[in-house]
């Protein structure tokens, strides 16, 4: 049997997944200019809020993707209040170091709670399949690639089609010009720090049933986040979704020709090619800020 | 009335001071061009206008309300606009994308100004489905200005109008300022370094030196008086 169309697949739905994990980490980058070391954990979080929610109380991790992202959507308009907006009016490094501290204090505060045990969601569908002829694709798979596109379409038409999308759009393209024609960028970067870290925590709910998971998962899981953001290139949905493909196939078809031990090595050289060749990325927006 | 009123403004950059003791007003539906030399402080001086820089000392009076602490958005929800120098515009947007940004802060009438604009420049209707990016110099301008004016504003400060435009594209859009001004009754400053076209258009100016404001009258006087001609219009 002709494995392609089975690893095109496969790469395809774990594209997809990548391209809306990463949205927040890049939407942030884009629009706030700070690169949030912390992205990584925020994801476990939601997958830890998902996992208790499923193991204490039943609900599926699906049916749950509003309350995390409605947890992630405080949480980091309170970080942005409390903590970043003091720190990014310095100097750049001064965000790093701070959501670097963020995300070993999340890290070690998911292991106090929950140690560092590899932990997953067993939801009654993880081992249904569907066979489409040769292709064979877990419910579970198939469940996050269409919730994926629904939540990054929803990111999109949210940033193209309404007032507030448009603001955040244009604090990212010309801070100063978004300030006279009289739109607040401290509230933008309030409202931005929000839906990135919301969409960081429900990420996490479909990270959770996808794969196990440890509270030291996190610096993977942002490294990943920085690869689709670099390959993609910032500033819009599509540039998410093109570098969550790329990541998706260059994962899937290494793991598979070289073994898994090469993935990693593969997305940095990919990573390290992209910054040197076309630091816009594939599908950076014109006229957007390149990586 | 006056629209604008400023006393003893001081501004600069960091350690840097700017604008020195700089008096000036605007009265209703004037047109006030401002001049001068490179570095002298004009574009300084509408960035403290429109808030994105904080004046160091002096007073701001918009239409005889105090707005030194005001935000920058606080002043163009009260009415004040800026087409800045470099335009500023959203290159990665539409052009239409640009003009409705410029409705922020005044949304319900986002339509009716977009129709307004489309009017004044017919080059953005044709371009409307176009990045800014994408435009000429000339149409940057004057989306600049069109964006400004989505916000029905009630001052309008318009740096280095006709920085890199052809002379007939410079005409254009200076006929269509002084339609604007009779239609809309908008007062206006204008920051511009050809000299006889901020007098052209202006019924009064300022002449800014160092950050200082060191001569001022109305155009027409102005463009009478030997030192301007012989400084600004090499006239000898």
């Amino acid at each position: 049997m002709d494995i392609i169309p089975q690893l095109i697949l496969e790469s395809l739905l774990l594209g997809a997944f990548y391209a809306f994990m990463s949205l927040g980490f890049s939407l942030t980058w884009g629009v706030l200019n700070i690169i949030n070391l912390a992205y990584g954990s925020y994801i476990l979080l939601g997958s830890y809020l998902a996992y208790s929610l499923y193991t204490y109380l039943g609900i599926d991790p699906i049916l749950s993707l509003p309350v995390s992202f409605g947890a992630g959507f405080l949480l980091g308009l309170l970080t942005q209040r409390v903590l970043i907006d003091r720190v990014m009016r310095l100097e750049p490094f001064m965000v790093l170091i701070l959501t670097f501290g963020l995300d070993i204090f999340l890290a070690n505060l998911l292991n106090l709670v929950f140690r560092a045990d590899v932990r997953s969601i067993d939801v009654p569908y993880a081992e249904r399949s569907f066979i489409l002829g040769p292709l064979v694709v877990t419910e579970v798979k198939v469940a996050v690639f269409l919730l994926s596109l629904v939540l990054t379409g929803s990111v999109y038409l949210l940033l193209q089609r309404t007032w507030t999308g448009r603001s955040i759009r244009a604090v990212a393209l010309d801070r100063e010009g978004a300030q006279i024609v009289g739109i607040s960028p401290t509230r933008v970067f309030l409202i931005t720090s929000g839906l990135g870290t919301g969409i960081a925590l429900s990420s996490g709910n479909l990270y959770g049933v996808l794969q196990g998971f440890t509270p030291f998962d996190g610096g993977m899981l942002t490294v990943k986040a920085f690869l689709v953001s670099i390959v993609g290139g910032l500033g819009r949905v599509e540039s998410a979704l093109a570098g969550g493909l790329f990541l998706g196939f260059l994962e899937v078809f290494t793991a598979f020709y070289l073994g898994e031990g090469w993935k990693f090595f593969a997305s940095l050289i990919a990573m390290f090619l992209f910054l040197l060749l076309r630091p816009r990325g594939l599908l950076g927006g014109k006229y957007y800020g390149e990586t | 009335m006056r629209v604008l009123e400023v006393s003893d403004l001081e501004a600069g950059y960091g350690d840097v001071q700017v604008l020195r003791s700089v008096s000036m007003h605007v009265n209703e539906e004037e047109v006030v061009a401002i001049f001068g030399s490179n570095g002298s402080g004009k574009s300084t001086f509408l960035k403290v206008l429109i808030g994105t820089l904080k004046p160091w000392g002096g007073t701001l009076k918009y239409m005889d309300h105090h707005i030194e602490d005001l935000p920058p958005e606080e002043r163009v929800r009260r009415g004040m606009a800026l087409a800045a120098e470099g335009r500023k515009l959203f290159l990665g947007m539409t052009v239409e994308e640009n003009l409705l940004l410029g409705a922020w802060t005044n949304r319900e009438r986002s339509k009716e100004n977009l129709e307004k604009v489309y009017t004044y420049f017919p080059d953005l209707y044709r371009k409307r489905k176009d990045l800014a990016g994408d435009l000429s110099g000339g149409q940057q301008q004057m989306l600049s200005i069109g964006r400004a004016l989505m916000s029905n504003p009630k001052l309008l400060m318009i740096d280095e109008l006709s920085l890199g435009l052809a002379p007939a594209v410079v005409t254009k859009i200076a006929d269509v300022l002084l339609r604007i001004r009779e239609e809309e009754g908008v007062s206006m400053i204008v920051v511009e370094q050809e000299v006889s076209l901020a007098l052209d258009i202006s019924d009064r100016a300022y002449v800014f030196d160092l950050g200082e404001i060191v001569d001022e009258g109305r155009s027409e006087d102005l463009l009478r008086r030997d030192s301007i001609r012989k400084t600004y219009l090499s006239v000898l």
